[in-house]
Protein backbone atom coordinates (compact mmCIF):
# COMPACT_ATOMS: atom_id res chain seq x y z
CA UNK A 1 0.00 0.00 0.00
CA UNK A 2 1.22 3.43 -0.92
CA UNK A 3 0.68 5.82 2.26
CA UNK A 4 -0.22 9.95 1.40
CA UNK A 5 4.02 10.55 1.41
CA UNK A 6 4.48 8.68 -1.62
CA UNK A 7 3.55 8.47 -5.08
CA UNK A 8 2.87 5.45 -7.15
CA UNK A 9 6.19 4.30 -9.22
CA UNK A 10 5.84 2.31 -12.40
CA UNK A 11 9.05 1.96 -15.30
CA UNK A 12 6.49 2.69 -17.37
CA UNK A 13 5.87 6.71 -18.22
CA UNK A 14 1.86 7.77 -18.62
CA UNK A 15 1.42 10.46 -21.17
CA UNK A 16 -1.58 11.89 -22.14
CA UNK A 17 -2.06 14.41 -25.37
CA UNK A 18 -5.63 16.16 -25.86
CA UNK A 19 -7.11 19.36 -27.82
CA UNK A 20 -9.99 20.98 -27.13
CA UNK A 21 -12.18 23.58 -28.12
CA UNK A 22 -11.32 27.37 -26.53
CA UNK A 23 -14.55 27.60 -24.74
CA UNK A 24 -15.89 27.07 -21.40
CA UNK A 25 -17.80 23.49 -22.16
CA UNK A 26 -14.62 22.51 -24.11
CA UNK A 27 -12.35 22.81 -21.44
CA UNK A 28 -15.06 21.30 -18.61
CA UNK A 29 -15.24 18.18 -20.92
CA UNK A 30 -11.45 17.80 -21.74
CA UNK A 31 -10.78 17.95 -18.08
CA UNK A 32 -13.18 15.43 -17.76
CA UNK A 33 -11.51 13.41 -20.07
CA UNK A 34 -8.33 13.94 -18.84
CA UNK A 35 -8.97 13.14 -15.49
CA UNK A 36 -10.35 10.01 -16.75
CA UNK A 37 -7.15 8.68 -18.43
CA UNK A 38 -3.30 8.41 -17.15
CA UNK A 39 -1.74 9.32 -15.44
CA UNK A 40 -4.31 11.62 -14.10
CA UNK A 41 -6.33 8.84 -13.30
CA UNK A 42 -3.91 6.75 -11.36
CA UNK A 43 -2.62 9.87 -9.37
CA UNK A 44 -3.61 9.66 -5.42
CA UNK A 45 -6.54 11.74 -4.77
CA UNK A 46 -4.79 15.01 -3.33
CA UNK A 47 -2.74 15.36 -6.37
CA UNK A 48 -5.69 14.45 -8.29
CA UNK A 49 -7.78 17.37 -7.37
CA UNK A 50 -4.85 19.68 -7.64
CA UNK A 51 -4.49 18.73 -10.87
CA UNK A 52 -8.02 19.59 -11.92
CA UNK A 53 -8.14 22.98 -10.04
CA UNK A 54 -4.96 23.77 -11.18
CA UNK A 55 -6.05 22.86 -14.88
CA UNK A 56 -9.05 24.21 -14.83
CA UNK A 57 -7.71 27.56 -14.12
CA UNK A 58 -5.04 27.74 -16.19
CA UNK A 59 -7.79 26.65 -19.04
CA UNK A 60 -10.10 29.10 -17.80
CA UNK A 61 -7.74 32.16 -17.91
CA UNK A 62 -6.95 31.07 -21.79
CA UNK A 63 -10.69 31.04 -23.10
CA UNK A 64 -10.62 33.76 -21.27
CA UNK A 65 -7.75 36.26 -21.86
CA UNK A 66 -5.83 34.70 -24.78
CA UNK A 67 -9.03 33.85 -26.64
CA UNK A 68 -11.65 36.02 -26.06
CA UNK A 69 -13.20 36.24 -29.29
CA UNK A 70 -11.92 33.15 -31.21
CA UNK A 71 -12.62 30.13 -32.55
CA UNK A 72 -8.66 28.86 -30.76
CA UNK A 73 -7.32 25.50 -29.92
CA UNK A 74 -5.72 24.40 -26.93
CA UNK A 75 -3.35 21.57 -26.57
CA UNK A 76 -2.65 20.08 -23.13
CA UNK A 77 0.01 17.05 -22.58
CA UNK A 78 0.82 15.94 -19.10
CA UNK A 79 3.55 13.84 -18.46
CA UNK A 80 4.07 11.40 -15.66
CA UNK A 81 7.17 11.65 -13.57
CA UNK A 82 8.47 9.59 -9.92
CA UNK A 83 7.10 12.54 -7.63
CA UNK A 84 3.83 13.85 -9.84
CA UNK A 85 3.03 14.76 -13.29
CA UNK A 86 4.68 17.86 -15.36
CA UNK A 87 1.77 19.83 -17.53
CA UNK A 88 2.33 21.80 -20.83
CA UNK A 89 0.13 23.82 -22.30
CA UNK A 90 -0.06 25.55 -25.96
CA UNK A 91 -2.61 27.56 -28.11
CA UNK A 92 -2.59 30.10 -30.71
CA UNK A 93 -4.22 33.44 -28.48
CA UNK A 94 -2.52 36.39 -27.56
CA UNK A 95 0.02 36.83 -25.42
CA UNK A 96 0.55 37.50 -22.10
CA UNK A 97 0.94 41.17 -20.97
CA UNK A 98 4.59 42.01 -21.23
CA UNK A 99 4.97 38.35 -22.33
CA UNK A 100 4.99 37.27 -18.58
CA UNK A 101 2.46 35.05 -16.68
CA UNK A 102 0.96 37.41 -13.61
CA UNK A 103 2.58 37.12 -10.05
CA UNK A 104 -0.92 36.36 -8.78
CA UNK A 105 -0.81 38.07 -5.41
CA UNK A 106 -3.76 37.05 -3.28
CA UNK A 107 -6.24 39.81 -4.08
CA UNK A 108 -7.25 42.63 -1.95
CA UNK A 109 -10.76 43.18 -0.22
CA UNK A 110 -12.95 45.88 -1.91
CA UNK A 111 -13.71 49.21 -0.41
CA UNK A 112 -16.80 47.81 1.67
CA UNK A 113 -13.79 45.32 3.39
CA UNK A 114 -15.42 42.29 1.34
CA UNK A 115 -13.38 39.61 -0.12
CA UNK A 116 -12.58 40.18 -3.73
CA UNK A 117 -14.49 38.28 -6.19
CA UNK A 118 -12.27 37.70 -8.52
CA UNK A 119 -8.82 37.68 -9.31
CA UNK A 120 -7.85 34.37 -7.41
CA UNK A 121 -7.04 31.95 -10.47
CA UNK A 122 -3.41 32.49 -10.84
CA UNK A 123 -2.72 32.94 -6.96
CA UNK A 124 -3.93 29.26 -7.00
CA UNK A 125 -2.00 28.65 -9.92
CA UNK A 126 1.22 30.09 -8.88
CA UNK A 127 -0.24 28.98 -4.78
CA UNK A 128 0.00 24.54 -6.28
CA UNK A 129 2.74 24.44 -8.98
CA UNK A 130 6.89 24.69 -9.21
CA UNK A 131 8.39 25.35 -12.01
CA UNK A 132 5.87 27.45 -14.05
CA UNK A 133 7.25 28.89 -17.38
CA UNK A 134 5.95 30.97 -20.02
CA UNK A 135 7.38 31.28 -23.81
CA UNK A 136 5.66 32.84 -26.75
CA UNK A 137 6.86 31.03 -29.33
CA UNK A 138 5.80 32.45 -33.25
CA UNK A 139 2.29 32.57 -32.37
CA UNK A 140 1.62 30.49 -29.59
CA UNK A 141 1.77 30.34 -26.15
CA UNK A 142 3.23 27.47 -24.21
CA UNK A 143 2.94 27.11 -20.48
CA UNK A 144 4.50 24.51 -18.33
CA UNK A 145 4.67 23.53 -14.37
CA UNK A 146 4.65 20.63 -12.55
CA UNK A 147 2.83 19.64 -9.81
CA UNK A 148 4.44 17.33 -6.73
CA UNK A 149 2.96 14.51 -4.95
CA UNK A 150 4.52 15.85 -1.75
CA UNK A 151 3.28 18.90 -1.49
CA UNK A 152 0.55 19.50 0.99
CA UNK A 153 -1.14 22.71 1.66
CA UNK B 1 -28.29 24.61 -12.61
CA UNK B 2 -30.60 22.29 -9.93
CA UNK B 3 -30.59 23.95 -6.36
CA UNK B 4 -33.60 23.89 -3.96
CA UNK B 5 -34.47 25.88 -0.88
CA UNK B 6 -36.24 24.96 2.75
CA UNK B 7 -36.23 27.67 4.97
CA UNK B 8 -36.66 27.95 8.87
CA UNK B 9 -38.09 31.08 11.09
CA UNK B 10 -34.25 32.99 10.79
CA UNK B 11 -32.81 30.03 8.02
CA UNK B 12 -32.90 29.60 4.48
CA UNK B 13 -30.85 26.23 3.26
CA UNK B 14 -29.68 26.35 -0.40
CA UNK B 15 -28.96 22.80 -1.63
CA UNK B 16 -26.65 22.53 -5.43
CA UNK B 17 -27.59 18.87 -6.71
CA UNK B 18 -24.90 19.56 -8.97
CA UNK B 19 -21.32 18.34 -9.27
CA UNK B 20 -19.66 21.62 -10.21
CA UNK B 21 -19.47 25.08 -9.76
CA UNK B 22 -17.14 26.47 -12.52
CA UNK B 23 -16.59 28.32 -15.28
CA UNK B 24 -18.88 27.25 -17.48
CA UNK B 25 -21.83 27.24 -14.43
CA UNK B 26 -20.88 29.98 -12.48
CA UNK B 27 -22.96 32.55 -13.66
CA UNK B 28 -26.23 30.72 -13.37
CA UNK B 29 -25.53 29.99 -9.98
CA UNK B 30 -25.21 33.64 -9.15
CA UNK B 31 -28.42 34.57 -10.80
CA UNK B 32 -30.16 31.56 -9.34
CA UNK B 33 -29.03 32.88 -6.26
CA UNK B 34 -30.46 36.05 -6.60
CA UNK B 35 -33.57 35.00 -6.88
CA UNK B 36 -33.70 32.37 -3.85
CA UNK B 37 -32.26 34.95 -1.69
CA UNK B 38 -35.30 37.23 -1.94
CA UNK B 39 -36.78 34.90 0.62
CA UNK B 40 -36.09 37.12 4.02
CA UNK B 41 -34.11 35.10 6.33
CA UNK B 42 -30.98 36.50 8.67
CA UNK B 43 -29.02 33.40 7.24
CA UNK B 44 -28.41 31.41 4.40
CA UNK B 45 -26.59 28.58 4.17
CA UNK B 46 -25.58 26.66 1.39
CA UNK B 47 -25.15 22.87 1.44
CA UNK B 48 -22.05 22.13 -1.45
CA UNK B 49 -21.86 18.01 -0.41
CA UNK B 50 -23.05 17.47 -3.65
CA UNK B 51 -20.50 20.04 -5.32
CA UNK B 52 -16.92 18.23 -6.06
CA UNK B 53 -15.39 20.60 -7.69
CA UNK B 54 -15.66 24.56 -7.65
CA UNK B 55 -12.89 26.60 -9.16
CA UNK B 56 -12.22 30.50 -8.60
CA UNK B 57 -15.30 31.33 -10.84
CA UNK B 58 -17.09 29.61 -8.48
CA UNK B 59 -16.10 30.83 -5.58
CA UNK B 60 -16.19 34.34 -6.96
CA UNK B 61 -19.88 33.67 -7.83
CA UNK B 62 -19.98 32.51 -3.72
CA UNK B 63 -18.34 35.75 -3.19
CA UNK B 64 -21.12 37.25 -4.74
CA UNK B 65 -24.10 35.89 -2.86
CA UNK B 66 -22.44 37.01 0.27
CA UNK B 67 -22.64 40.58 -1.17
CA UNK B 68 -25.99 40.31 -2.33
CA UNK B 69 -27.01 39.40 1.32
CA UNK B 70 -25.45 42.76 2.08
CA UNK B 71 -24.28 43.35 5.96
CA UNK B 72 -27.39 42.21 7.90
CA UNK B 73 -27.51 38.76 6.86
CA UNK B 74 -24.73 36.09 7.18
CA UNK B 75 -23.46 33.88 4.44
CA UNK B 76 -23.09 29.99 5.71
CA UNK B 77 -21.63 26.86 3.77
CA UNK B 78 -22.01 23.38 4.86
CA UNK B 79 -20.73 19.87 3.21
CA UNK B 80 -17.19 20.79 2.08
CA UNK B 81 -15.95 18.20 -0.16
CA UNK B 82 -12.46 18.13 -0.34
CA UNK B 83 -11.13 19.56 -3.44
CA UNK B 84 -13.99 22.58 -2.46
CA UNK B 85 -12.38 22.48 0.99
CA UNK B 86 -9.12 22.86 -0.58
CA UNK B 87 -10.07 25.88 -2.44
CA UNK B 88 -11.85 27.55 0.58
CA UNK B 89 -8.38 26.67 2.54
CA UNK B 90 -6.28 28.81 -0.20
CA UNK B 91 -8.42 31.42 -0.74
CA UNK B 92 -8.74 31.73 3.11
CA UNK B 93 -12.76 31.81 2.48
CA UNK B 94 -12.63 29.43 5.22
CA UNK B 95 -11.90 32.52 7.74
CA UNK B 96 -14.53 34.97 6.66
CA UNK B 97 -17.33 32.03 6.48
CA UNK B 98 -19.01 29.87 9.09
CA UNK B 99 -18.41 26.72 7.41
CA UNK B 100 -20.56 23.55 9.04
CA UNK B 101 -19.06 20.50 8.74
CA UNK B 102 -22.05 18.70 7.74
CA UNK B 103 -25.69 20.19 6.53
CA UNK B 104 -28.46 20.15 8.56
CA UNK B 105 -30.66 17.29 7.24
CA UNK B 106 -33.82 19.57 8.01
CA UNK B 107 -34.09 22.94 8.88
CA UNK B 108 -35.28 21.89 12.57
CA UNK B 109 -31.96 20.35 12.94
CA UNK B 110 -29.87 22.32 15.70
CA UNK B 111 -27.15 23.48 14.36
CA UNK B 112 -25.43 25.27 17.09
CA UNK B 113 -22.88 22.23 17.90
CA UNK B 114 -22.24 21.85 13.71
CA UNK B 115 -18.72 22.74 12.03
Amino acid sequence: MQGDHAAPVTCKVERLDLSMHSDPQGVRDALSQALGRPPLCDLLDDLRSTAELVLAEVLNNIVEHAQPNRDGHIYLSVVQRPSGISCTLRDNGLPMPGDTPPPGWFPDDDAVGYPAEGGYGWYLIRALTNNLTYHRLGEENCLTFELNAKQSR
Amino acid sequence: MNLSSETTADLLIVRVAEDRIDAASAIQFKEQMRGIVQTPAPRVLIDLSKVAFLDSSGLGAIVAVMKLLGPDRKLELAGLTPTVQKVMHLTRMDTVLRIHTVAPANPEMDMRNAG
